[in-house]
C-alpha cells in the first residue's frame, strides 16, 4: 500500500500539467513581449492607428490586415523560436522538474500578449466605426454592426492568437529551423488564393484561418466596386477559436507522458466541432454575394 | 582553389539554398500569372532570399574555423556561390517574366539583389563579432517582417518598399533599395577589413 500510492500519484502528475505553468506562463509572456520581431510588428500595428488622431479620418475597413500580418504572422516564428530556446535550456539543465507539456502550455499562454495587441487594434477601430462609419460605398456599410464586429475580431484579433499558437505547434512537430519561415510564406500564398478574389473559391474560402469577407473586389465596369461575400463570420469566429484549441491540444500531446484517453477524446471532439462550425460558416449567414449599388471610390487594392 | 570548393561544398547549406531557389521560381511564376492579386508574394520572395542568404553564412564549426589561418575574405568568397545562385534565379526569372510584371524591371531586379546582398553582408558582419550562426536568427526576423510588410504595406505612400501600381512612388523605391544595397556593400567591406585588422593584431 505504501509503495503504490506514490506511483499512482506520480502517474497522475505525468498526465496533468504541473502547477508551475502559471509562473512559467508569466515568464514566457514577458519574454515574448521583449522579442524584437514582436516589438517591431506591434509598433507598426499600433502606428497604423495614428491616423485616427485626426477626427476627420474615417475608419479604414480594410486595415485588419495590419495586426494579422505584423503581429499574427510574425508570431509564428517568434513562438517557434521561443519554444526551441526553452527546449535548449531544458536540455542543458538535464532532468528538469517541469515537463514538456507544462512548458508548452506556458508558451501557448504567452500568445495572450500578441492577442492583446490585436484586441486593442480591433477595439479602437470598432470604436471609430461606431462614431465615424466608413463610406457608404464600402462593404461594411452593407452589413450590421454585429457582422462587422465579428469580421474584424476574427481578422484583427483572433489572427494574432492563431499565429503564435501555430508557431508553438510547428516547434513541437519539427526541429527544422526553416519550417516556420517556409510555412509562413506558404500560408500567405494560400491565404491570397483563398481571400475571395477567385469566384469559384469564395464559398469554401472560410476553411482558411484568414480570408476576406468583403472589399473592393470589383465587378465588370467598376473594378473598385465593394461587395460582401457569402457565409457567417460569427460561425467563423467560433471555427477559428476551435482551430486554436485543436492546435494547442495537438502541441500539448506531443509530450507522450501527458497523452491520455481523455484528452484524446477531447481532441477528437474539438476536430468534429471544427468541421461542423466550418461548414456552418460556409453555408449559413449571407447566402449570396452582395454587391454595393454605389460605385467604388478606389480607396484600396492599390487605388 | 580545390580547398575553396571543398569548403564551399561542406559548409554551405546547399539543401536549403536550392530549396529556396525552387520556391522562389514557383512563387515568382505565380506572381507573374496573377500580378495584381499575388503581388505580396513578390515581397515574400524577397524576404525569403534575404533570409536564406544570411543563413548561408552560418558557421556551425566556428570554434574551429575562426582559428584557422583562412581569413574572412576567403571564407566569404567560398560562401558567395549560395547568394549568387539566389541572385541568378531572381534575375533570370524577372528577365523571363518581364512582360507580365510591372514596367519597372530595374527596380524589381534591384530589390532582390539588394535584399540578398544586405542579408549576406549583415550576417558576415555578425560572424566577425564571434556570433557563430547569426543567419538563422536574422532569417527568423527578416522573412516574416518582409512578408508582413508586403501584405500590410504600412505607410506605402511615404515608404514604398514593395510598389506595384503605376501611381506609386517608384523613384523613391529605387532610392530605398539602392541605399539598402549600398549599405550591404559597405557592411561587407567593413567586415572583411575588420577581420583583417583582427588577424594583424594577433
Amino acid at each position: 500500500m505504501t509503495t503504490t500510492t506514490p506511483t499512482v500519484s506520480a502517474a497522475a502528475d505525468r498526465s496533468s500539467v504541473s502547477p508551475e505553468w502559471l509562473l512559467l506562463a508569466r515568464i514566457e509572456m514577458i519574454r515574448y513581449a521583449r522579442r524584437p520581431a514582436f516589438l517591431f510588428g506591434a509598433a507598426l500595428t499600433l502606428a497604423a492607428l495614428l491616423p485616427y488622431l485626426d477626427p476627420a479620418e474615417p475608419v479604414d475597413e480594410l486595415s485588419m490586415i495590419a495586426p494579422a500580418a505584423l503581429v499574427g504572422l510574425i508570431g509564428i516564428t517568434v513562438s517557434a523560436q521561443r519554444v526551441w530556446a526553452s527546449d535548449r535550456c531544458a536540455d542543458a539543465a538535464g532532468s528538469t522538474p517541469v515537463p514538456m507539456a507544462t512548458r508548452t502550455l506556458a508558451h501557448l499562454a504567452a500568445s495572450v500578449v500578441p492577442f492583446t495587441i490585436g484586441l486593442v487594434f480591433v477595439t479602437v477601430s470598432y470604436a471609430r466605426y461606431l462614431t465615424d462609419p466608413p463610406p457608404p460605398s464600402g462593404y461594411a456599410a452593407l452589413m450590421s454592426d454585429g457582422w462587422v464586429l465579428a469580421v474584424w475580431f476574427a481578422l484583427g484579433a483572433v489572427s494574432c492568437l492563431g499565429g503564435p499558437i501555430l508557431g508553438v505547434l510547428i516547434a513541437r512537430m519539427t526541429d527544422r529551423r526553416a519550417a516556420p519561415i517556409l510555412i509562413s510564406v506558404g500560408l500567405v500564398a494560400l491565404a491570397i488564393v483563398f481571400q475571395g478574389l477567385f469566384e469559384p473559391l469564395r464559398r469554401i474560402r472560410v476553411f482558411m484561418p484568414w480570408t476576406y469577407w468583403g472589399g473592393p473586389f470589383g465587378i465588370d465596369g467598376d473594378p473598385q466596386r465593394s461587395m460582401v461575400f457569402t457565409g457567417s463570420p460569427q460561425w467563423w469566429v467560433v471555427y477559428l477559436l476551435v482551430l486554436c484549441a485543436v492546435a494547442g491540444l495537438v502541441a500539448l500531446r506531443r509530450d507522450r507522458a501527458w497523452r491520455s484517453q481523455r484528452n484524446g477524446i477531447a481532441l477528437g471532439a474539438l476536430v468534429v466541432i471544427a468541421v461542423v462550425t466550418c461548414l456552418a460558416a460556409m453555408w449559413t449567414g449571407t447566402p449570396d454575394t452582395v454587391v454595393n449599388p454605389l460605385p467604388g471610390d478606389g480607396t484600396s487594392w492599390g487605388g | 582553389m580545390r580547398s575553396l570548393a571543398r569548403y564551399s561544398r561542406a559548409a554551405t547549406p546547399w539543401g536549403l539554398t536550392v530549396t529556396t531557389a525552387v520556391i522562389a521560381i514557383v512563387l515568382l511564376s505565380i506572381v507573374a500569372r496573377w500580378p495584381a492579386a499575388m503581388w505580396p508574394l513578390h515581397g515574400a520572395t524577397i524576404g525569403l532570399l534575404a533570409a536564406v542568404s544570411a543563413w548561408s553564412v552560418d558557421e556551425r564549426c566556428s570554434a574551429i574555423v575562426d582559428l584557422v589561418p583562412r581569413p574572412l575574405w576567403w571564407r566569404t568568397v567560398a560562401r558567395a556561390p549560395a547568394a549568387l545562385l539566389l541572385v541568378a534565379v531572381w534575375v533570370a526569372m524577372h528577365l523571363s517574366l518581364r512582360d507580365r510584371l510591372p514596367d519597372h524591371l530595374g527596380v524589381l531586379v534591384l530589390q532582390g539583389v539588394s535584399a540578398v546582398l544586405v542579408g549576406f553582408a549583415v550576417a558576415t558582419w555578425q560572424r566577425t563579432r564571434g556570433n557563430p550562426e547569426p543567419g538563422q536568427r536574422m532569417a527568423m526576423l527578416v522573412c516574416p517582417a518582409a512578408v508582413a510588410i508586403a501584405l500590410a504595406k504600412p505607410w506605402s505612400t511615404h515608404v514604398p518598399v514593395f510598389p506595384i501600381w503605376p501611381h506609386e512612388n517608384w523613384p523613391r523605391a529605387t532610392a530605398i533599395w539602392s541605399i539598402t544595397g549600398g549599405v550591404g556593400v559597405l557592411v561587407l567591406i567593413a567586415s572583411i577589413q575588420r577581420d583583417a585588422a583582427d588577424r594583424a593584431h594577433r
